[in-house]
């Protein structure tokens, strides 16, 4: 039910692209009574590429550089989602040890955004040291994703059929001292942000959501964890060595933006543990499976929906092939299609104009991903 | 209240009171905090101290009243032109123009898309092109420190190109933009 | 669940196809009348309660479109998709808004991308992503997109292809090969 506007009384006003505090490249148009908003509506399309389209005119193998751009803080979940989607279509198994290479890559990168997003959140209310902080740990994760791969941003190393080379010498040393270094950092940036009280006054009670909206709108990932819900990919349907690792599902109840910066806090622990489980138990042998030549490969046609965990929930690629040389369609759906066009219009309804800044960075919505 | 026709010529010759103005211009430059496209998570860690951007008196301000450059940070999808247009004629003349990304040179790998501009040069003037996909923290930083040779020697002037020329950058805008409602002046 | 869905699949739809099943997943091809019955039972007494996507394949071949609802369980996360062909020509599909908040935005982009309209859907004709577009919706199979982007964004700069060996042997004066050409690779 949307509330009436009433020109005369209301103040109308645009919280542009243009603007440090959104999250990315999208617009919010607002109408306020005093300081209180009544109506908002979400504007997205500033990023649109029609990717979709493009990926229709290359083919199979030409699409995985393309694939990694669609989220650009997190690629790599992009790549494993159509290199599973492309294996199930073709029947390809994957090699043991390139499943725990997999993991390792998709943990270090949650790791990464974890850390940025958990700095964030302080970020929004004034208190730029925790987000410096935050983006200074994630600089030592990417300096290893260089290493790994070549590039710090955009990887392109899950190629379908496996890992497109093995780890350099030496890696699993170096990336278990990164580790280090950011257990020892982890307890001071507790202090200043979890342990401050003007930070606890703007989250604690601020930005509720519903726990009967998770199943009426279909929240996934941290936003439903901190409401309550257990729902996780990587426990109910496991994916490359998730079935093989000891881990619980993180979540709390709070239901504000406090208790959703717990759970990304409580989760780069997790990845932390994880990322120890997989170093300390991955197996010999090939990396990848040889592709039949990559300019005459057919896949038999057929449909599917693969899904994955990323760090704002559940991500999931439709592709659909009939048997060409170029894919048929592919639709990609990221989480924050639901959380910043309907969660976000029916959160700020109530809220303060202050916080509108905190409750967006709390959903951690990426704009590139809704509009691909 | 505003103008309704093109300013004037500013006047062309070179005094050293410009020379040292152009140097003080070069060491302060502020960046518009826009975030466009993809290239904007590797403006985030030139705050940080590893790479430090302070140190060249370059610091991020929110509106583009008080900024001297605006970064494109990658392709323009359409509807982010109108604005980025919006944005440009609200800061104060003089003023530069970064473009990261292959993108922005001749399309890159969305050369084909029915809504990214291929070649952005003929929509806004562009002073410095930095190259890569994406440029890492130390290649903008590269590309500052041209912009700022630039300005010192007075060869930046995509300003003045914009002011002489705005019949050749509307009519390009406006074969891109259908629904345009932006004024026909420069502000 | 897979038992449930199948009974409630038997009594609803009479006639269906199984496009892909495994563990916990189910995706069925059902006639276009039978598709709100399906989904309201899916919902209602077997648990699927939560709508993750709309999609649209244009399958111009056979002048149609494949519409495919993708369900999901909320108690232990299993994947139900549910697809029907409909006409390619005023294609109008019935609305999910009323069950499910986030269909709308679905159906939003789908009107956009394809043309396909929804009645009832409360905030059809607002743009959602584009912006004053004038063409047919570009994600159909007949928009050519690399016509468009020459014809409205202009020709692209001329680019130079420059053969390795050339470059190296005017620089040095001599090419030698360190590397043996293999055989077909030239």
């Amino acid at each position: 039910m949307i509330p009436p506007t009433d020109p005369g009384r209301l103040t109308h006003l645009f919280f542009g692209p243009q603007h440090p505090g959104v999250t990315g490249n999208m617009s919010v148009e607002m109408w306020f009574d005093g300081d209180e908003i009544t109506r908002a509506i979400t504007h997205v399309g500033y990023l649109h590429r029609g990717f979709e389209k493009l990926m229709e005119r290359r083919l199979w193998i030409q699409n995985f550089p393309l694939v990694c751009r669609i989220c650009v803080p997190e690629p790599d979940i992009n790549e494993e989602c159509y290199a599973l989607a492309v294996e199930a279509l073709d029947g390809i198994e994957v090699p043991e040890r390139a499943r725990w290479i997999r993991t390792l890559v998709l943990e270090l990168a949650r790791l990464g955004v974890n850390l940025m997003a958990f700095g964030g959140q302080a970020g929004t209310i004034g208190l730029g040291t925790g987000a410096m902080w935050g983006i200074t740990l994630r600089d030592f994760v990417l300096d290893l994703f260089e290493e790994l791969s070549g590039g710090r941003i955009y990887h392109m190393y899950i190629i379908p059929g496996g890992v497109r080379r093995d780890l350099p010498d030496g890696f699993a040393d170096r990336v278990l001292s990164v580790l280090e270094t950011i257990e020892e950092r982890l307890p001071e940036m507790d202090r200043l942000i979890l342990n401050n009280s003007v930070f606890k006054d703007r989250t604690v009670g601020v930005g509720p959501v519903d726990k009967s909206w998770i199943r009426e709108m279909g929240l996934v990932g941290p936003v439903a964890r901190g409401s309550g819900s257990r729902r996780d990919v990587r426990k109910d349907h496991p994916y490359e060595a998730y079935s093989l690792l000891d881990f619980q599902v993180v979540s709390e109840d709070g239901c504000d933006i406090y208790s959703r910066a717990l759970v990304r806090r409580r989760e780069i622990d997790l990845s932390i543990d994880l990322i120890r489980q997989v170093l300390s138990s991955v197996p010999e042998g090939p990396v990848s499976v040889p592709l039949p030549n990559l300019t005459e490969w057919r896949i038999p046609s057929g449909e599917v929906y693969t899904r994955v965990e990323s760090s704002r929930g559940e991500y999931g690629y439709y592709v659909v092939s009939d048997g060409g040389l170029r894919p048929r369609r592919v639709h990609v759906r990221g989480p924050s299609y639901v959380h910043a066009v309907t969660l976000l219009e029916r959160m700020l309804v109530g809220a303060n104009i202050a916080d509108v800044s905190n409750i967006m960075v709390s959903l951690t919505t990426c704009p590139p991903e809704i509009e691909r | 209240m505003y103008c309704n026709r093109i300013p004037d010529r500013p006047d062309e010759r070179k005094r050293i009171w410009d020379r040292v103005d152009d140097m003080a211009r070069a060491n302060s430059l502020w960046v518009t905090a826009y975030g466009t496209g993809c290239g904007a998570i590797e403006l985030r860690p030139l705050h940080t101290s590893r790479f430090d951007m302070e140190r060249f008196g370059i610091a991020m301000r929110p509106t583009p009243r008080q900024a001297d450059v605006l970064i494109i940070s990658g392709y323009l999808a359409v509807k982010t032109l109108k604005r980025v247009i919006r944005v440009y004629e609200q800061m104060q003349d003089p003023k530069y123009i970064i473009a990261l990304g292959s993108c922005t040179i001749n399309g890159g790998m969305y050369f084909d898309s029915y809504n990214t501009l291929n070649i952005l040069d003929r929509y806004l003037p562009v002073d410095v092109y930095v190259n890569g996909c994406m440029p890492r923290p130390e290649a903008i930083i590269d590309g500052f420190s041209l912009l700022m040779r630039k300005i010192k020697d007075g060869h930046a002037d995509g300003w003045k190109h914009y002011r002489e020329n705005l019949d050749f950058y509307r009519e390009n805008q406006k074969s891109v933009i259908s629904d345009w409602d932006l004024p026909d002046y420069n502000w | 669940m897979k038992d449930c869905l199948h009974g409630m699949l038997t009594e609803s739809a009479r006639e269906w196809d199984v496009v892909r099943e495994s563990d916990g997943y189910l995706h069925v091809m059902v006639p276009e009348e039978r598709v709100l019955e399906v989904i309201l039972g899916a919902r209602g007494r077997c648990g699927m309660t939560v709508l993750q996507l709309i999609s649209a394949v244009d399958r111009m071949e056979t002048g149609a479109f494949q519409l495919t609802w993708i369900m999901e369980g909320d108690d232990d996360g299993s994947v139900f998709m549910v697809s029907a062909f409909y006409p390619r020509e005023d294609c109008t599909v019935p609305t999910m808004g009323d069950l499910w908040p986030a269909a709308v935005a679905f159906e939003r982009e789908l009107r956009e991308m394809y043309g396909i309209r929804f009645p009832g859907n409360p905030r059809q004709d607002e743009d959602f992503l584009l912006e004053g577009w004038k063409e047919i919706p570009p994600m159909r199979r007949d928009f050519n997109t690399l016509e468009y982007s020459m014809r409205t964004f202009g020709e692209r700069r001329e680019r130079k292809h420059i053969d390795p060996r050339e470059y190296i042997s005017e620089m040095t004066g001599e090419w030698d090969t360190p590397v043996p050409i293999k055989d077909g690779e030239e």
